[in-house]
């Protein structure tokens, strides 16, 4: 079950990348262009592009009979980093205070042994 | 009185310091840190207070006051306008105004980016997200609660396509967890509790210890919602792992994170009984109330008859 959640946010990334490339498609057009190995069923791929529009990432739109699917944000905006730019001038201290986030502020040393536990934590996740 | 006021001040800037607060219910930490931040900004005012007495019963500050500048300097002091009672009135007024502009300082730099992040949402928000959330660009892992008046959390596209539906689910918590407790006013407060009282040491430490156990609230307050650590922890490392070598700051509280993930890998959801959740808000009141009364002498200080700041003046 884990494993299928993982596997599926893989698969998460590569229909957006899908999606990028060649626009707005249902969800044949979008499994069609899935490399062969990456090829998945037709309701899992449906499944996934729903989680993707629950999420908010994705747009759906009724066409005739069929679904279309239509990304909310294009691939430059998922490839910047704006919200860390644009507080950039702020002191470390106010951005702490203005901005709560999940992991804060970090040591380089510190990165490099949340990297490791990430993979033990998997482990004892798949279990 | 006085001495237990400055007694329990005093405990309250050391004690967080020598206990093992990593170990204790987070609430109480983040009461004891917060406590702390309080007694240091009243140890501040009250060391500010004693010295507008004290400083004009000196035998130096008699002298610098009735010393007759124009007559030793007389071209300098004479353009300068330097007289004793200037000399005088600076020496009073400088430590107080240092403070205060470090107070104004800190707490600029806190509104400042809560601004900042509210024209980033108005500029780049692309919609809502999960739960309430609002989406933001970017691919790295970035939950957060955002702002100060009206609190949003902020998810980013590559926290929704790389989080699978647990790991979401708990970090969304964990994020509504910091609002719903209100921690941003906490941590407000701290700020400007640090900016009055930085002159002590330990002031930066006391406030990332605050914002570290106000972090593990959230994840206790998500975990009770959600028993799900060892996805919450995942998230962390998953967030750590995408973080930009930009946003990887050094900070005195550098090894937070780690100890967060540590915690909520060996310990399952933590259930604290409504008594010592009712214990826990006391004593908050009571360390609250202790670090006020701390630095209650200044306005007594200040309330002092006139006579007592006696500055002479040189005759002209």
């Amino acid at each position: 079950m884990k494993h299928d959640a993982s596997f599926k946010g893989d698969l998460q990334a590569e229909l957006m990348r899908v999606l990028w490339t060649v626009g707005p498609g249902t969800v044949e057009a979008v499994r069609s262009r899935l490399p062969e190995a990456q090829r998945s069923a037709y309701t899992t791929v449906q499944t996934v592009l729903n989680r993707l529009a629950e999420r908010g990432l994705l747009e759906r739109e009724r066409q005739g009979k069929s679904l279309v699917y239509r990304p909310v944000l294009s691939e430059a905006e998922y490839v910047s980093s704006s919200i860390r730019r644009t507080l950039s001038s702020a002191s470390s201290s106010a951005k702490a205070a203005a901005l709560a986030e999940i992991i804060g502020s970090l040591e380089t040393a510190e990165l490099d042994d949340l990297r490791q536990r990430s993979k033990a934590i998997e482990d004892r996740r798949d279990r | 009185m006085t001495t237990v006021a400055l007694a329990v001040g005093l405990a309250l800037i050391v004690l967080p310091h020598t206990l093992q607060l990593r170990r204790v219910e987070p609430a109480w930490a983040a009461a004891l840190w917060f406590a702390s931040l309080l007694a240091r900004a009243g140890a501040v005012l009250v060391v500010i207070g004693w010295m507008v007495i004290l400083i004009p019963r000196s035998d130096a500050f008699v002298a610098a006051t009735q010393w007759c500048w124009h007559a030793v300097l007389p071209y300098i002091a004479t353009h300068l306008n330097l007289t004793g009672h200037g000399v005088g009135d600076a020496a009073l007024l400088l430590p107080l105004i240092a403070v205060g502009i470090s107070a104004a300082a800190t707490t600029y730099g806190v509104v400042r980016a809560a601004r900042m992040v509210r024209r980033y949402l108005r500029r780049f928000s692309l919609g809502p997200g999960p739960r309430g959330s609002v989406i933001v660009p970017g691919r790295e892992i970035l939950l957060a609660a955002a702002g100060i008046r009206r609190p949003q959390v902020l998810v980013s596209a590559g926290a929704l396509l790389h989080l699978d539906d647990d790991e979401l689910a708990v970090g969304l918590e964990h994020e509504r967890a910091h609002i719903a407790r209100r921690h941003r006013w906490l941590l407000l407060a701290g700020e400007v509790a640090r900016g009055l009282g930085r002159a002590m040491p330990g002031a930066s430490a006391a406030m990332n210890e605050l914002r570290f156990h106000l972090e593990r609230d959230a994840d206790h307050w998500a975990l009770r919602r959600r028993d799900d650590p060892l996805a919450l922890a995942s998230v962390i490392c998953k967030a750590a792992a995408t973080a930009l070598p930009i946003g990887a700051i050094a900070s005195l509280g550098g090894a937070n994170v780690a100890a967060r993930v540590t915690e909520l890998m060996d310990k399952r959801t933590p259930t604290p009984g409504v008594r010592r959740r009712l214990a826990g808000r006391l004593l908050a009141v009571g360390l609250a109330a202790a670090a006020v009364g701390a630095a209650a002498p200044v306005p007594g200080a200040m309330a002092l008859p006139a006579g007592t700041n006696d500055i002479r003046h040189c005759p002209d």
